[in-house]
């Protein structure tokens, strides 16, 4: 069996020996139907984001896309075409009111999508079928798509035509040290990583693309200064296909990139109405598959994620700041975003009940003080009361539904005098230790059950599809979900905590 | 200003070292030798004026790291010999009553200092040693290197102890380094700090390798690239190390920056410990293996190239081995 030592030779073997070819598949009815997309997404210009006709033609260039990019059956792509005919239909007279002057190059978009609606679409899943077909020991050869979405389609579609033992997957799963004697690229290189070409993890790399999509190919040194290296065939390959009225550059042709702002507006919306201090600082988190999830972004908050270079101990509890594009983050995937507080509540019993009314009870009155008094005011009566910790920053922890009390307990003490509860002090203080202790029970319940889960599961699935679902069997209610984490919004939003954790599918 | 290799008898040596595939044991691949040879020619710059930029793009990372390092560590103990002087140097100067440890044929003993003697032109150290506390044990300044300062304070030593076994070096150390062996597994000397995951070094460093010098199939000196690849954390307590750790991810250093040699490097494991950590390293020597499939990659390799605009005037060439396929390296100085 080959070592891993082994497999990085192999991939500095493959280094020096790749070479790259390209393949064209002509498809005249679905070449007209891109273009009558792109002359109309021309002729309308530039849209706003909130307009209508925005998320109108988003879906038409994710469908384009979808169509030249992944090999699906015919079954799924009709359906996609079908509904993309409707839409267009149903909506001819309001874009006629909207866009009187690009009226012709929509119908001309409506009956090239006519004729898609009777023909067989899966051209792109054929030719690959008789590409894998063709080539000498078929099961060592890697199929990528350029979308993880692709992926499980993909797969289905070659089983459907007898293709078994093929793998599809992602680039980011080429990141690993693996590699295959034959590696088919669905689409132009354009729409790839460089490191696919650079990095190759194949000997043999074939290009897959519709004849109407313009390649380009060239290898680039990366520092501005290299010393000499030895020569590869890649270096030596260069592909500058003509640009020809028929032909559509790759980069034209990619759906519309992740906009944070978007999901910005969409949490806003569900916040009017609240304080100030209701709200916590998060940041959004771009997943696979178009999930988002909304992280808090304080210094101290942490998050559950799979470290898959570590398999002795591969769930990890990390500082939010320190998670990369890459990282696989676990999130609650039923009920809410939460999975440590039911699991803490049944380690309570009905004990716990009375335990969560007290907290929500001592929280809510804080809040109260500071809507009332400010934040200023707050700090200041609770140091005099004896809270020497008590900040800006601690007082907003302490707020917080997230959190359970306070690290020390003369600064509880002084809460409690700053909310008149101080004749209940040792009541309340010995409830949230109650509950703390069962926090920390369940957080070591739930990562011991996603250990055992994790190891006992084939992360290879995860490496290619970039998303995975670990059912805890113990705890029917829960079902947690690892989401390889691909963008991070440079900017953090407010959001009410209920919102945390949850994730949010975008996209559609 | 070329450089000359003076080492040739290591690089001869390093030739021999194998490693365990699905074909048996074999020489090490052309790019584990390359690393070796890098780290090798690395040690060889040596200028009070400069600090030299050395940046590989890779197609993996895997291994890289721990082969380049170690050929750093072992070129580094046979060309600085001072730094050596400055242990004697440095054990000399301490007063009466400072905990050390002591490597007593083999075992590993708390022994506490008790001043220096010479006799005859000859140097020694005084050393209460655990289980003979009766005794002043005189250890010859040739044997310096057996001597390192403890963490712990050994107020009271022991009157019955035996010392404990510390595992004895790696019989592919003894074959690379011969009389340095002792030396490079038992004493600190702070070669450089790493910046990467420790786990990932960590399951680099258990790739088995040997010395084999006759080619017979079944190598007998065995080893592991933790016997040269020396971190702190990554090998038993009670032997030295070399590296010195600093988590990529996190937030805090957790290295000792200040009293770093000048000669010290630091080996940027990855793209995100390059441009998270690099200002904070602004004078020492920087070795940075970037991986092509990082997602940070791009963003470093632009760093990097903005710090070539700065490079020195004076012109250094290494006398580095060719490159292999793949593996693209930029190396210049700057100034200090």
């Amino acid at each position: 069996m080959a070592t891993r030592f082994d497999s990085v030779s192999q991939i500095y073997k493959y280094s020096h020996n790749a070479s790259v070819s390209w393949r064209s598949i002509t498809f005249p009815y679905l070449q007209v139907f891109t273009h009558s997309l792109q002359k109309l997404i021309v002729a309308v210009g530039e849209l706003d984001e909130d307009d209508y006709w925005f998320r109108f033609i988003s879906k038409l260039r994710r469908f384009r896309f979808s169509i030249v990019a992944a090999p699906m059956t015919d079954t799924v792509l009709h359906a996609q075409m079908q509904s993309i005919y409707s839409d267009l239909a149903s909506n001819i007279q309001q874009f006629q009111i909207s866009f009187p002057g690009a009226v012709e190059q929509y119908k001309r978009l409506l009956t090239s999508s006519e004729r898609l609606t009777n023909i067989n679409l899966a051209q792109l899943l054929s030719s690959l079928t008789a590409e894998i077909n063709q080539t000498k020991n078929y099961k060592q050869t890697v199929v990528l798509v350029s979308e993880t979405r692709f992926v499980t389609e993909c797969e289905k579609g070659l089983l459907e035509l007898g293709i078994q033992g093929v793998e599809v997957t992602s680039p980011s799963f080429l990141r690993e040290d693996i590699s295959f004697r034959n590696m088919i690229v669905i689409g132009p290189t354009r729409w790839y990583p460089d490191f696919v070409f650079t990095a190759p993890r194949s000997e043999n790399i074939l290009i897959l693309k519709y004849s109407w999509i313009r390649d380009h190919w060239k290898h680039q040194n990366s520092f501005v200064a290299p010393l000499k290296t030895r020569a590869n065939k890649l270096m030596q390959t260069t592909l500058d296909e003509s640009f020809e009225d028929t032909e559509l550059d790759a980069d034209a042709l990619l759906p519309p990139s992740f906009d944070f702002q978007n999901i910005k507006r969409q949490v806003a919306a569900e916040n009017k109405g609240h304080n100030d201090v209701d709200y916590v600082q998060a940041r959004p988190f771009l997943l696979e598959e178009d999930w988002v999830v909304l992280l808090e972004s304080e210094d101290t908050s942490s998050s559950l994620v799979i470290d898959l270079s570590d398999m002795e101990s591969p769930v990890k509890k990390i500082k939010v700041n320190e998670i990369e594009p890459g990282v696989y983050v676990l999130l609650r995937t039923t009920g809410g975003g939460d999975f440590i507080v039911p699991i803490a509540d049944q380690i309570m019993g009905k004990d716990g009940i009375r335990a969560r009314e007290y907290q929500r009870y001592w929280k809510k009155m804080l809040r109260q003080y500071v809507i009332e008094f400010g934040y200023k005011d707050t700090v200041e009566w609770l140091q005099k009361f004896g809270a020497t910790r008590a900040s800006i920053i601690n007082v907003r922890n302490w707020m917080s539904e997230r959190s359970i009390k306070t690290e020390f307990r003369n600064d509880f003490d002084g809460i409690m005098q700053l909310l008149k509860l101080e004749s209940e002090s040792d009541l309340y203080w010995n409830l949230m230790e109650q509950i703390d202790h069962a926090h920390r029970k369940a957080g070591h319940k739930i990562r011991q059950m996603l250990l055992d889960k994790v190891k006992n599961s084939d992360l290879r699935a995860l490496k290619r599809t970039g998303k995975m679902d670990f059912e805890l069997e113990s705890e029917a209610n829960i079902s947690i979900t690892a989401f390889q984490v691909r963008h991070i919004s440079p900017d953090t939003i407010k959001v009410l905590p209920w919102q945390l954790g949850l994730p949010l599918k975008q996209g559609v | 200003m070329a450089m000359r290799l003076i080492l040739p008898d290591l690089l001869e040596r390093f030739s021999h070292i194998h490693t365990q595939t699905d074909r048996g044991w074999v020489h090490l691949p052309e790019w584990a030798k390359f690393f070796l040879e890098v780290g090798v020619s690395l040690a060889h710059f040596q200028n009070e004026r400069t600090r030299y930029v050395a940046a590989l793009a890779l197609p993996t990372r895997s291994f890289a790291t721990p082969f380049i390092c170690s050929g750093l560590s072992c070129a580094n103990i046979f060309l600085h010999p001072d730094i050596n002087q400055q242990h004697i140097e440095f054990l000399l100067s301490l007063p009466e009553g400072i905990s050390v440890k002591y490597l007593d044929n083999g075992k590993l003993k708390k022994a506490i200092t008790k001043g220096v003697v010479r006799n005859k032109d000859k140097t020694y150290i005084g050393l209460l040693v655990e289980g003979d506390s009766n005794t002043i044990k005189y250890v010859s300044v040739e044997n310096a290197h057996k001597i390192d300062i403890s963490g712990r304070d050994y107020a009271k030593l022991p009157m019955h102890q035996k010392g404990r076994a510390i595992r004895p070096p790696s019989e592919l150390l003894q074959e690379l380094l011969i009389d340095k062996t002792d030396e490079y597994i038992f004493q600190t000397r702070i070669d450089g700090i790493v910046v990467g995951s420790m786990s990932s070094l960590q399951h680099d460093s258990e790739l088995q390798l040997a010395f084999n010098q006759k080619g017979s199939k079944d190598p007998e000196h065995l080893g592991y690239l933790s016997d040269l690849f020396r971190v702190i954390g990554l090998n038993p307590p009670s032997t030295g190390h070399r590296f010195m750790l600093q988590s990529a991810t996190k937030t805090e250093m957790a290295v000792p920056v200040e009293g770093l040699a000048h000669h010290a490097s630091i080996i940027f494991d990855g793209a995100l410990g390059f441009l998270k950590w690099k200002d904070a390293f602004p004078r020492q020597n920087w070795i940075i293996v970037l991986d092509r499939t990082e997602s940070g990659f791009e963003n470093a390799v632009g760093r990097v190239n903005e710090e070539y605009i700065y490079r020195s005037d004076l012109e250094t060439k290494l006398p580095l081995p060719n490159i292999p396929s793949g593996i693209e390296m930029m190396f210049f100085s700057r100034d200090i």
